[in-house]
Formats: C-alpha cells, structure tokens, sequence
C-alpha cells in the first residue's frame, strides 16, 4: 500500500459524484479518484496511491532531470575515451 | 511507458553508480525513509550498484510496521464481531497481533475484507446495510487524504454503517527521533517522495537547520533513488 503507481489517463467519468479516471500502468488499468487533482485531464501522467491521484507527473521536469542525468553518461564517456557510442536520447539510441 | 523506463536504465544506472563512487570521499550511512524505497533497492539490486563506502539503512516509513500492537489488538477485537465487515489494505493482514492476524480471524468465520482504495468500503456499506462495515485507516501523509476522503464521502451519501479505526503517523518526527536517539548512525536521508508530494518539503528544512543533515526528497524509481544518494554525498 505504501506505493504510488505512475499511470496515464486513459478515460475519465463520474461515480457517486466524485470525479474519476480510468488509469493505465503499463497495461493494467484500473480505477482512481481524481478529486484531489481536478484539473488532471485525458493523456496526463498522474502517480497514484490507494486509489487516489495525488499528483501529475511533470513532464518538463522529468524530462529535465533525465537530460541532466544522462550528461553524466557523456562525462564518463569522455573520461573513458569513449567516442564510437550511438548517441542517446531518452535512454534510448538515436540513429 | 513514458518517464518510466527512462528510470529504469540500468546504463545510466551504472553511470551514476560511478559517480556516486567518484563523489564519496569518506564512509557515507544513508538512510531511505520510505518503505515504498527499500522495496526498490532490493528489487533493482541498488545496494549491490553502490560503493562499499556508501552504506543504506532501511527507514521507519512503512504504515504497515509501524502499527502499533495496542492498535493491531484493537482491530482485530472489532473484526471478530459478527455485525462487522472489517476492510484493511492487504498488507495488515499478515501483521500479527496479541493473538493471532487478521487471516486467522477470516478463518475463524469473521468478515475481513481486502481494499484497494478506502473508497471501495463504501461500495460494502452500500451492499450491507445490516452490517457495520469497519476500515483500518492507516497510513502516512500520503494515505490520510484517501483515507479522509471516504469519511467525507460517506457522509455526504448519508451513510450510517460505515466507520474507520484511524492509525496515522507522520514522518518528520521520526526523522527528528532517528536523529536525536544516542545510538545514531544516519548522516543524511532520502527523503518521502510521495509523503511531499502532498505535504510539500517546508516541514524538513528546518531538520536540515538543526541538524546538519542532508535530505534528499527522492522518488522510488531506481534512477531517482541513485540520484537522490549522488545529491546527498555531494
């Protein structure tokens, strides 16, 4: 229970009066209560804990974060003498 | 998925592993607050990626482990009345009390419920109108808002059948016990990504102040738990 699960919107209705969302994890969807986040829409990245989404994964900031992550991959390339590596973006090789 | 795999990348993982061994210059005691984190070292084999100077202490941040046994007691004597429908996450139903956990009582007739989310206990109590449906609210930051959330709920459905036996604890405090015990090893720690997530990270810095500490607020990918320790042993 102590996890929070990040899922993408995939629908989003109402039960009981409450805002919810339709929410998939990497295949698996399941039910959450968007009352905590009403501005979340269709498509948005939202981590969700028993249930509940609690907040909407920042996707500039993620992507920041990686970007500034994967420049040390460059560092210890350079330190290494490694040049003949594809490039990489989002951890993945860039033809 | 997006944002998801990329803090997977056992590349980048090994990469900052050795950033991390390039940046630790003396014996560095860490410790992971969340259980939600430990449950990630071990799965992704974090603490085998790290340093022998770097050294990870599980942390108190676990709902489930930290229920007090008077309350586990106090559960398990309401889920044994036959007038109640007792609803737990699935994690408490291992957790042993003075006489025995809440399987054995299932299996001694009494009604005990697995919940995912506190608001499928309104769904029983809509169902069981004769019944008392009971919910073990525990939980950190992060759950009281879900676990209120139903309370609120019920109310406004009108709905009279359905209670909660409420066992919340906070986790600035037992960051300032771990500190301030004699015994202390910790020197700085990842801090409870989702916990801030809802209660922000204001609460912390004056630990940091007092203390002399670094805290990390660190998420539960394992890219963003070896950030989290490459940010603190800077």
């Amino acid at each position: 229970m102590c996890l929070a699960i990040p899922g993408k919107i995939v629908s989003l209705h109402e039960n009981v009066g409450l805002k919810m969302a339709k929410v998939e994890f990497g295949g698996i969807t399941r039910e959450a209560c968007l009352s905590y986040l009403p501005d979340a829409q269709l498509g948005d990245y939202v981590l969700v804990h028993v249930g509940f989404a609690i907040s909407k994964v920042d996707e500039e900031e993620a992507a920041q974060t990686y970007r500034y992550l994967a420049e040390l991959d460059q560092l210890g390339e350079l330190e290494d003498g490694e040049s003949d590596r594809p490039e990489r973006e989002h951890g993945y090789e860039v033809p | 998925m997006k944002y998801l795999d990329e803090y997977r990348d056992g590349r980048l993982a090994k990469v900052i592993a050795e950033e991390i061994q390039r940046t630790a210059t003396k014996p560095w005691v860490l410790m992971e607050v969340c259980g939600g984190q430990t449950h990630s070292i071990v799965r992704y084999g974090l603490d085998h990626l790290l340093p022998p100077e770097v050294e990870l202490v599980h942390g108190p941040g676990c709902p489930v482990c930290v229920t007090s046994l008077e309350m586990i007691d106090r559960a398990h004597a309401i889920a044994r009345r036959p007038d109640v429908i007792f609803c737990s996450f699935g994690d408490m139903l291992r957790v042993p009390g003075s006489n025995g956990d809440l399987f054995k009582i299932r299996a001694e007739g009494g009604s005990v419920r697995v919940v995912y989310s506190p608001l499928d206990c309104l769904k029983l109590a809509r169902a069981s109108p004769d019944k008392k449906v009971v919910f073990f609210a525990i939980g950190f930051e992060t759950t009281a808002p879900a676990n209120a959330m139903s309370v609120w709920q019920a109310r406004q459905e009108g709905l009279t059948n359905f209670s909660v036996l409420v066992s919340h604890v906070l986790v600035p405090p037992a960051i300032r016990g771990i500190l301030q015990s004699t015994g202390n090893r910790v020197q700085a720690f990842l801090g409870p990504g989702h916990v801030c997530a809802i209660s922000g990270w204001t609460e912390y810095e004056p630990i940091v102040d007092q203390y002399q500490v670094p805290i990390v607020i660190t998420g539960f990918e394992p890219i963003d738990i070896l950030q989290g320790v490459l940010m603190s042993v800077r």
